[in-house]
């Protein structure tokens, strides 16, 4: 990026000598924009459409679990332990060889205007550090939703809003790193980010007997960080996967708690 | 939306006026996803968290009363260094963090939203052992953003 765009720091940071992590937005790069924020609440067997997103892309997108158990944990929203997928039109519950019965089905989602399809990398304007911000009443940028009050105190009426940070996206990353591969074998896969930190990022991959489909993957497929290596294990023939890098790091030096229990 | 209203900036070398949505870098149709940077307690951080859990244990490491009265979005990455007692799939994930013992027991760490509270237990719920030094990072935000109810098979 050069001399010309828009950027928005932190409160409390310097404009001139801001890492791009402590920024709000800039013009440089997309920052997640949510596309879908919802549940589903119903009964389901087997694979469920669940959302028709529309936007001829695969999206970059977040589940969580909504328990239905009854228990200590009933209607809570947890991170995700579902099987969601996504393909360019819908994204669907997809348990893994299918439910065979009716089964409560409760489910959040969001979905963000990221193509997890479309190779892309941000410029790196400066490296800072992300702490001790600054609550400054007096300044900033605001646009709120059509047919929103400006005045609202209500973040959920705002498009976007200097009082609130969200993940910016510093890399997306394709791969089909076994297409010549025979069928059933598989492969590892490693990206080497170019970040002077750690940083936060989303994993997807599509998977045999799914199609096109990605899911999110946490836990139950091969993923492994060695300082600036990010490794997929275990891509099948034919299949491909997605990072979405954000300019978030892991590691911060802000609210940080040590928690012996 | 109204056609004509709102604020968008392509990226370098795309014409704003033709350009589609996929090439908009800053585009008023989607809100961003926003952490309220003003609330306190603060709604982001990074917890180090070392953990003791008996047989059968269960217990919250961390909870954080968020003050926004609904069930709000979240975040949560997780770091769980190789070599820590047990081991998880994947040295780095999002969402649910499940380590599995030398005896194949396996431990959870599970972030969560109530409409009061964001919290993270650890449990050895169905564990006959017990483990010490279960050392684990979360990195988490807590957006404005909700979860209103919609019908499956919705269509934007």
């Amino acid at each position: 990026m050069g001399d010309q765009g828009l950027k928005l720091t932190q409160p409390g940071k310097d404009i001139g000598r801001a890492g791009d992590a402590e920024l709000l937005f800039s013009s440089a790069w997309p920052t997640a924009k949510i596309v879908f924020n919802g549940r589903f609440d119903t009964f389901a067997s087997d694979k469920t459409q669940l959302l028709q997103h529309k936007l001829g892309y695969v999206p970059a997108f977040m589940h969580y679990t909504i328990d239905h158990s009854g228990n200590r944990h009933d209607d809570e929203i947890q991170s995700f332990r579902e099987i969601i997928t996504a393909d360019k039109d819908w994204i669907y519950w997809n348990p893994a060889g299918g439910s065979g019965n009716s089964v409560a089905l409760k489910m959040g989602l969001v979905v963000f205007d990221i193509n997890i399809e479309q190779n892309f990398t941000a410029p790196q304007i400066k490296f800072g550090t992300s702490s001790g911000l600054v609550n400054s009443k007096d300044f900033g940028l605001k646009f709120s939703k059509e047919d929103k009050d400006i005045t609202s105190d209500d973040l959920r009426d705002y498009m976007i809003h200097s009082a609130a940070r969200g993940p910016m996206v510093h890399q997306v990353v394709n791969v089909l790193p076994n297409d010549k591969g025979s069928f059933g074998t598989t492969k590892n896969h490693t990206h080497t980010h170019d970040l002077p930190y750690s940083p936060m990022f989303l994993a997807y991959v599509q998977t045999s007997g799914n199609g096109d489909e990605y899911n999110l993957i946490n836990n139950f497929a091969g993923l492994t960080t060695s300082g600036k290596n990010i490794t997929f294990t275990g891509i099948t023939s034919g299949k491909r996967a997605a990072l979405v890098i954000l300019k978030d790091p892991f590691e911060i030096d802000d609210n940080v708690q040590t928690i012996n229990s | 939306m109204n056609n004509h209203f709102g604020l968008k900036s392509s990226a370098e070398g795309i014409e704003v006026e033709s350009a589609d949505l996929k090439d908009l870098l800053i585009n008023t149709k989607f809100p961003l996803w926003k952490c309220d940077l003003r609330a306190t307690p603060k709604r982001y951080g990074f917890l180090k968290t070392t953990t003791n859990l008996a047989a059968g244990e269960i217990k919250n490491i961390f909870r954080l009363k968020h003050g926004l009265g609904y069930q709000p979005t979240f975040l949560v990455a997780w770091n769980y260094p190789a070599g820590t007692a047990g081991a998880s799939n994947q040295t780095f994930g999002n969402g649910s963090l499940q380590v599995t013992s030398a005896s194949f027991e396996t431990i959870t760490f599970e972030a969560s939203v109530t409409e009061q509270e964001f919290k993270i237990e650890a449990s050895n719920e169905f564990g006959v052992n017990a483990y010490s030094n279960l050392y684990a990072e979360f990195r988490f935000y807590i957006f404005n953003e909700d979860f209103p109810k919609f019908p499956t098979g919705t269509t934007l």
